[in-house]
């Protein structure tokens, strides 16, 4: 056995140390910038977000614990997790369970319960979506496979590298539309039934994902400060302001919150929608439900 | 002067201090932009829009924390009773606004002019409970939602499916969920459903609405509401204590003017449960939470554990953890255990051997300061409805004469099932095992307690064995438990004038231990509480009364907490009567005195005599009291001097004949934010008293050493951690004295942007319960394994006769604990992804290992030559070995690495091939190997044409695979597979989407005959398999899927499975 690891790890040193110095040309560049409305630091690592209707859930580094931040931003409670994740990777939530993920297994929280259990193993997770409340697809990296989790446990395909290559971050978009990144440079909708119904091409190595109430997509790259915002099937460019390095990304409140270097949550207004004007744009972004 | 602002904010922040002045007005400050918004209260709404100044959206502002001032009526309101929600522009009131009430908001916010300027930051804190801060919440997630809005809204799903096949037969599954929202008139209803996967039998079903999976319902008017579904139902029985049960069922509230009502119905998760006990010397687990001490189910978040007297929380980082589906508790390195240590927990756990109710009605009347409140609650078994047992009408009259003497209540366990078809045959009065259908009955036996039973597991034999009357640990017979039932009436009345506060309380209570029997062999009693007492900031008194009659038991957690360290021990059920006098005057801010004396009866006649007392100048604390023959004292000085916070403290116990002497010393570090420590050493000496010479002598001591440190360097090192070093020490021989290392260390390191390295080492000392495993044959077909007859073991089969049985013995083995996570990462480092995860965890005995579990993964991604060329390596380990189970208890491990290289370089074909390969062995408890596997597997898919998307996937696996126990007379041998499949999907429109995936696999091996298991998925010749995958989407909400499966395996019947599925999302 330790012959085959030796050369396979002799073959891939091979292969890197042959890469180095080249480069890459992204397609696009950053057109405005997007101001922070405010910050919010974190006294402990997380290294996921996101959005579970008004709160946000995030991940802690040390994978013990998921942190539930309230809808006014103003209070953090803590989830504490009765096992480890190592290494913790990502957060997911629907209406009945809070999903995570480590470098194999993909577990299930129950909101009402706190008890959590492995509903997925040996796999690698790219991405969460909610399909219906309770059940759940997962972009499995390795073997190339969107998976439908069923509430019981089932696990169907959903889409195949045959539909699309790499799955990646996935996210859900308005009227059952799901959002998922592929081969890290396109980003693929499809609908319920596994039909693709468009695509945008994105820069490449993109990995973060998450979408606002009007469908639009947002994209990032982890580390790079640049948002990128697919508008009917247009993309632009946004310098994101104060980030230093986004690892994950959730929309709440009319709001784009960023995870900072993992210790800090940056809150930006969205961008208004660019076919309607300014307070009208602003409304229909949801900024101001109350009115 | 931007810069200014910011810094007010970040202090008003972080203080919590509030701008405003005694009189409440706001004072004249140049901070911000001042902002007023004033509007009538409708009397019904509690959310009201604020205007301008939150419109972040427009002006880039930021509100001014600690600003907001809100006036109803011109009378400011504390800010507990309103939320400002800054990002949507809402006040929320907490409190109920008068119809017409007046109100005006207030507040400044800061515009930005410069828009590329930064904003300091606004910390958002997690306590944390080692520091001292307990506040951390354990929340429970509302599953509710967010206010329903005026117009009605439907969402959720549901699916019905059909399914026929030549194996599995025809089945129907069906699938709910159902989400409900909105208003009529002034009544908000929020509603959820969900049944999932429920089989529907042929003849059709009607189901409760509670035997779906989850339901809730929340209906919400103007003076009441109701929750239907998973509620708590209970009570606050004041001075008494506090019922709470996890149920479902529904529970309604109404109030109007002065008077408030309460009803419920619901049936329970479990059974109320309490624990008191003392921890053992340096083992900080399992402490069962089970009414027997061994085993419990728990309801998942229903317990509460208190440490010493204060409430922990529960988390891997945390305080505590337990595993609920056996109950065991264990503590974290965070809490020493040892024998003084005083462990209180509260919990539910599952009982299921009855169905279960409980109901709850209660008024209330609060005519100005005075308030009444009377509640009747009642919780029970249905001696009908049983859920396990099935007993007959004699059976049921022979328990219900035992009357209370519960601990009769047992049942022969051998049951005769004709020549030849038990397990067991009868002899000399008692039972003897003679083999699988070879005997006359099948028994059922019941784990007693060491020395109480007359037969034990016999691990050879993989059977029960007499043994004699008392020398074994289990019976021939059934427990069963008897369905009770518990009522209590409740009713209070009190007053509250400002400063002078009092309360009466009285409850009658009726439990009935064995409702089989005619009278329900019931205890009544009844119990009487008195408050009253007098306070100001400075002076304070307050006079307690507690009387209860026999047989008046209280069905939940009890209000007080440490009762039987502050009465010498004793339990809250032995009070019949006590009188408690407290007294408390503060009057410098550095000077504080409590005292408290009183006197307590017990039912068994004795009197204990309580007199204590606390006082704090300064930074010297004193407190001490005494209790019939408990007497403690202790001093502890804490000055702080700058950021140094160093402690030194005296404590001393004595009770009957032990007394223990300790000194603590100790000093924290908070020099700022980013940095925490301490170091603490704690010294006891165990005295006893002689009884010939009625002198103290010294009976052993305890030294420990703590360290914890919370250390944060730049954002890139973290370092966070308690450990220390233990050890105890007995001056006589009686035991053994023994040292210990302990400690958590966690540290992340992040050198560089996209390279973190983290890891995580723990050491702690537990024990492990020692368990039975048993083989119970529960009828043909109805189990999960079949007894082997040459080997005489069990094997897991669905068709199975007999089922698993785990049996906690309530015996337990020292265990040493040790677990070492740790990850490696370089991302972003162009053009290499590089992660390594590894994590390690033995739990070890004096004699050995007991359980291990090793995993790591090792895995670069090279995306240089993207998209011509991308290769993937990985490497991984999985290992486990478990043998605290002597036949199913197994290790195995699992051996993986591949390289994977994928090519988007041609538009036609995606390339993308992999090399694997993979060992994998499973041993048994014993080490000898039962199974070993080493292969390689070579798979070249590529995707051909770009409109085509046609998948052709070719693969060659040849391994080498030997089962030398089962099979040892196949040696080793070679298997190899060859697999070709296509795969293609097909979309016609946006609507319909058709999949097909067609292939076969060929294998072939040097033996003619494979093992049974092998052969199973893996089985030789060719198995040609076809897939068929329709999926229409008629519109947003209705999808309808259709698949066809065919397989043909050698030498069976082919197998074909057709299924449909009809979903609609709405």
């Amino acid at each position: 056995m330790k012959h085959w690891i030796i050369a396979l790890t002799l073959g891939g040193a091979t292969v890197i140390t042959g890469c180095r110095g080249t480069g890459k040309v992204e397609p696009f560049k950053p057109d405005a910038l997007l101001e922070p409305i405010t910050v919010k630091e974190l006294s402990e690592d997380a290294v996921a977000i996101c959005a579970d209707g008004g709160r946000l859930l995030l991940l802690s580094a040390s994978g013990t614990r998921v942190l539930v931040i309230d809808a006014g931003f103003s209070r953090v409670e803590t989830l504490p997790l009765n096992i480890r994740l190592v290494p913790p990777r990502g957060i997911g939530a629907d209406r009945y369970y809070i999903y995570l993920y480590d470098d194999n297994v993909l577990y299930r929280l129950a909101k009402d319960r706190l008890t959590i259990q492995g509903i997925l193993s040996n796999v690698r997770v790219a991405g969460l979506a909610g399909y219906a409340p309770g059940e759940v697809l997962v972009s499995d990296r390795e073997r190339q496979l969107v998976l439908l989790k069923t509430l019981f446990g089932e696990s169907r395909v959903f889409l195949d590298k045959v539909d699309l290559p790499q799955p990646g971050a996935m996210a859900n978009f308005p009227d059952g539309v799901l959002g998922i990144l592929s081969a890290s440079d396109r980003l693929v909708k499809v609908n319920r039934a596994g039909i693709v119904v468009g695509m945008v091409k994105v820069p490449s190595g993109v990995d973060i994902l998450c979408a606002d109430k009007l469908g639009r997509a947002l994209v990032l790259k982890s580390g790079e400060p640049v948002l990128w915002l697919d508008e009917a099937d247009k993309l632009k460019g946004y310098e994101l302001s104060g980030s230093g390095a986004p690892q994950g990304c959730a929309v709440t409140g009319g709001q784009l919150v960023i995870l900072d270097k993992g210790n800090r949550l940056i809150f930006y207004r969205l961008p208004a929608l660019s076919r309607l004007p300014g307070n009208e744009a602003e409304r229909e972004n949801g900024l101001f439900p109350g009115r | 002067m931007l810069g200014v602002y910011f810094l007010f904010l970040q202090l008003t922040t972080l203080t919590g201090r509030s701008p405003l002045t005694d009189s409440g007005q706001i004072p004249v400050s140049p901070l911000g932009v001042r902002g007023e918004r004033v509007f009538v209260a409708d009397g019904i709404n509690a959310v009201y829009p604020v205007g301008k100044g939150f419109e972040i959206g427009k002006v880039q502002a930021v509100l001014i924390l600690g600003s907001d001032s809100v006036f109803v009526n011109s009378r400011l309101l504390p800010r507990s009773a309103y939320l400002l929600n800054v990002q949507e522009g809402k006040v929320i009131f907490l409190v109920h606004l008068p119809e017409l009430a007046i109100v005006r908001v207030v507040y400044r916010y800061i515009s930005f002019s410069d828009r590329r300027t930064m904003l300091r930051k606004e910390v958002l804190r997690v306590l944390e409970p080692a520091r001292g801060e307990t506040l951390i919440t354990v929340a429970r997630v509302d599953t509710i939602g967010a206010e329903p809005s005026g117009n009605w809204t439907v969402s959720g799903s549901k699916s019905l499916g059909f399914s026929a096949g030549s194996v599995s037969g025809v089945g129907i599954d069906q699938a709910t969920n159902l989400i409900l929202s909105g208003q009529v008139e002034d009544v908000f209803v929020e509603a959820e459903l969900s049944d999932q996967s429920t089989p529907i039998p042929p003849e059709g079903t009607t189901r409760e609405l509670e035997e779906l999976d989850r339901i809730a319902i929340a209906v919400r008017g103007r003076g009441w509401q109701g929750n239907f579904g998973d509620v708590e139902l209970g009570f606050d029985g004041g001075m008494f204590g506090k019922v709470a049960r996890r149920t479902v069922g529904a529970v309604a509230k109404g109030s109007l003017g002065n008077f408030s009502v309460t009803g419920g119905y619901a049936k329970p998760r479990g059974e109320f449960g309490s624990l008191l006990l003392n921890g053992i010397d340096g083992v900080q687990g399992p402490y069962p939470l089970a009414p027997d001490g061994r085993a419990a189910e728990i309801v998942p978040g229903s317990e509460k554990v208190y440490l010493d007297g204060k409430l922990l929380v529960r988390g891997w980082d945390a305080d505590y953890t337990i595993d609920y589906s056996t109950g065991e508790l264990i503590f974290t390195n965070r809490h020493l255990i040892d024998h003084r240590s005083r462990i209180e927990a509260e919990f539910q756990f599952v009982t299921g051997e009855y169905e279960r109710s409980g109901v709850v009605a209660g008024i209330g009347f609060q005519p100005g300061p005075f308030g009444i409140e009377l509640t009747f609650f009642q919780e029970g078994d249905d001696p009908n409805r049983m859920q396990v047992l099935d007993l007959s009408e004699e059976e049921k009259k022979l328990l219900g004469a035992l009357g209370k003497d519960t601990s009769r209540a047992w049942l022969p366990g051998g049951k005769f099932v004709g020549k030849g078809k038990g397990d067991y045959v009868q002899e000399e009065g008692h039972f003897r095992y003679v083999g699988s259908g070879r005997g006359d009955y099948q028994v059922r036996f019941t784990l007693k307690g060491d020395s109480l039973g007359s037969y034990v597991y016999d691990d050879s034999l993989l059977a029960f064995r007499y043994v004699g009357r008392n020398q074994g640990n289990y019976v021939d017979s059934v427990r069963v438990v008897l369905p009770k039932r518990q009522e209590v009436g409740y009713g209070k009345m009190v007053f509250d004038l400002g400063k002078l506060r009092g309360a009466v309380e009285g409850a009658l209570s009726r439990r009935s231990a064995n409702l089989f029997a005619q009278d329900g062999a019931s205890d009544q009693g009844g119990g009487l509480n008195l408050n009253l007492g007098w306070q100001d900031t400075i002076w304070g008194i307050e006079y307690r009364h507690r009387v209860a009659g026999t047989g008046f038991v209280f069905p939940g957690a009890k209000q007080e907490v440490d009762f039987s360290y502050r009465w010498a021990g004793s339990h809250q059920e032995e009070r019949k009567k006590s009188d408690e006098f407290f007294v408390r005057v503060a009057p410098l801010n550095w000077l504080e005195f409590t005292g408290d004396a009183g006197r307590m009866e017990q039912f068994s006649g004795r009197e204990l005599v309580r007199v204590g007392g606390r006082g704090r100048i300064g930074f010297l604390t004193l407190d001490g009291f005494k209790v019939d023959n408990f007497f403690r004292v202790g001093a502890t000085v804490a000055p702080r001097i700058f950021w140094l916070f160093p402690l030194s403290g005296f404590v001393f116990e004595e009770q009957g004949r032990e007394r223990n002497r300790g000194w603590d010393i100790g000093v924290d570090l908070k020099p700022g934010e980013r940095f925490f420590g301490g170091a603490g050493f704690q010294l006891v000496y165990f005295d006893e008293k002689d009884s010939l010479i009625s002198r103290w002598l010294g009976s052993g001591e305890s030294r420990m050493l703590n360290l914890n440190w919370d250390w944060s360097l730049m954002e890139r090192l973290n370092l966070e951690g308690v450990g220390g070093y233990q050890m105890r020490f007995y001056y006589d021989s009686t035991n053994s004295n023994w040292r210990r290392i302990f400690g958590t260390i966690n540290t992340v390191w992040n050198p560089v942007l996209g390279v973190r390295l983290a890891t995580d080492l723990s050491q702690s000392f537990r024990q492990v319960q020692l368990r039975d495993e048993q083989f119970r044959y529960v009828g043909p077909g109805q189990g999960q394994y079949v007894r082997d007859s040459i080997t005489g073991g069990y094997l897991p089969s669905p068709d199975g006769d007999y089922e698993r049985v785990v049996v906690f013995l309530g015996r337990f083995a020292a265990a040493q604990e040790l677990v070492w996570n740790g990850m490696v990462e370089f991302s972003r480092y162009e053009p290499l992804n590089l992660s390594l995860s590894f994590s390690r965890n033995w739990t070890r005995s004096d004699t050995g290992l007991l359980s291990e579990l090793f995993r790591t993964d090792l895995r670069a991604e090279l995306n240089s030559f993207v998209p011509v060329f991308s290769p993937t390596a990985g490497f991984s380990i999985d290992r486990s070995q478990d043998r605290t189970l002597t036949f199913t208890g197994r290790g195995t491990a699992h051996y993986r690495a591949f390289l994977e290289m994928a090519s988007g370089a041609l538009k036609e074909l995606e390339l993308q091939g992999r090399v694997e390969r993979a060992e994998r062995t499973r041993r048994l408890v014993s080490g000898e190997i039962d199974y070993e596997e080493k292969g390689w597997r070579f798979s070249f898919s590529p995707v051909v044409g770009k409109q085509l998307r046609l998948e052709v996937t070719l693969a060659y696996e040849p391994k080498e695979l030997s089962e030398p126990l089962a099979y040892p007379e196949l040696g080793r041998f070679r298997l190899e597979a060859f697999e070709g499949w296509v795969a293609r999907s097909s979309s016609f429109g946006k609507q319909t989407k058709l999949r097909i995936r067609a292939g076969g696999t060929y294998r072939r091996a040097s033996v003619a005959v494979l093992p049974w298991d092998v052969e199973l998925n893996q089985p030789l010749g060719l198995v040609p398999e076809v897939g068929v995958e329709l999926e229409q989407l008629f519109s947003e909400i209705f999808s309808a899927t259709g698949r066809y499966n065919y397989t043909d395996r050698p030498g069976r019947a082919a197998e074909q499975e057709l299924s449909f599925e009809l979903r609609a999302f709405f």
